[in-house]
């Protein structure tokens, strides 16, 4: 199935793929798990009227729906355009010796990231699920090749905690999802749309523990064939302690997350209850 | 080497917040992973990593040489005896 997207790309123009995927997703919507948790969030959250709710809902199926049609795309070869917001920051990252955490999030296209980056030298280490398929790793193996990435994917034997551990020892980019819990039940709660909810510690910890930068990176949809890479850095950690300083970060990142989900409150892809 | 053990496991107990734990309430030569162990997790492989790197500059790099060392205190302590740089 996979492949034959990838083939399809080849044939057919993107926009027109974009318009048979409209056409399925109410179905979709109808059996989707994730269908109240996301209505919640644009009705609670957002402060949207149940018309208005059910239409994000429709809109966020939809962008995910373009989002990973785009990832097959980019598999077949297709260009998109980039345009970056931030990138003196990022690069003056680069020039450093130290290496630093990429704060990535289920928003937006966060892969496409890895298809624009010039990492100049510094390798970016991508921790990933490793119930990807076999097609996706391919697909991404292939495009990453020239752009310096490395994928980390989460193992039982935690070979994933070392290769982080090592890359950022090495003056490398360690670039992992900061709005997932996933491989530790060690989180911090932040405020985040009004009420706390849970954050993964493990990257704030090892930033703090390693003493190095972290910048949280949005790339967002913006066209068909445009998306918009947004570089956020994090202020330094603040606090006495290491778990002052862990939550000041987390904090930190809660905040830029809130501040470009608000801009873009259909490209966030978590359907389920954040806050629970 | 009981002293180094001691040593160990202060770092440990404090990097890991383990509250209400003292040195003298974990055995030497108990495992410290497992139903036995401390109840640890990848994040606090993740810090001891960064203890014996930036205390006796040791860099563990894979998972194997983990499981090595990381058996009990008692080993820990002899493989940091043997292989620290500082």
């Amino acid at each position: 199935m996979q492949r034959m997207l990838i083939r399809l790309f080849g044939l057919c123009p993107l926009v027109v793929v974009y318009a048979v995927m409209g056409l399925v997703i109410p179905f979709y919507m109808l059996f989707a798990n994730g269908f109240r948790a996301s209505y919640d969030f644009y009705r609670k959250r957002m402060g949207y009227g149940p018309l208005r709710s059910f239409l994000g809902v429709y809109l966020n199926e939809f962008n995910l729906g373009m989002v990973v049609l785009d990832r097959f795309a980019a598999y077949a070869g297709k260009r998109f355009r980039f345009e970056i917001e931030g990138e003196a920051h990022f690069r003056g990252l680069l020039q450093q010796p130290e290496g630093f955490v990429m704060i990535g999030s289920h928003f937006g296209n966060h892969e496409m990231a890895g298809y624009f980056i010039k990492s100049e030298g510094k390798r970016i280490n991508a921790l990933v699920f490793s119930g990807e398929t076999q097609t996706v790793m391919e697909g991404r193996s292939g495009r990453f090749g020239a752009t310096n990435v490395r994928m980390i994917p989460i193992a039982e034997d935690m070979s994933h905690i070392f290769a982080m551990n090592a890359a950022l020892a090495d003056g490398e980019i360690l670039s992992v999802a900061g709005d997932r819990c996933f491989g530790s039940e060690k989180i911090i709660r932040c405020p985040f749309f009004g009420q706390e909810a849970s954050f993964p510690m493990g990257l704030f910890r090892l930033a703090v523990q390693r003493d190095v930068p972290m910048v949280a990176l949005f790339v967002t949809k913006e066209s068909v064939n445009g998306y918009k890479v947004w570089v956020d850095p994090l202020p330094p950690a603040g606090g006495d302690s290491r778990d002052e300083r862990m939550r000041s970060l987390c904090a930190a990142y809660a905040a830029l997350l809130e501040k470009r989900v608000r801009q873009y409150p259909h490209q966030w892809y978590n359907f389920y209850d954040f806050w629970a | 080497m009981e002293e180094l053990i001691k040593e160990l496991k202060t770092k440990v107990i404090d990097v890991l917040n383990l509250e209400g734990m003292t040195p003298e309430d974990i055995d030497d030569n108990a495992p410290i992973f497992g139903d036995q162990g401390l109840g640890l997790d990848s994040i606090d492989v993740l810090e001891l990593l960064i203890l014996l790197e930036k205390n006796y500059g040791i860099r563990l790099t894979s998972p194997m040489e983990g499981k090595e060392v990381f058996q009990s205190f008692a080993v820990i302590a002899r493989y940091v005896a043997e292989h620290r740089t500082k």
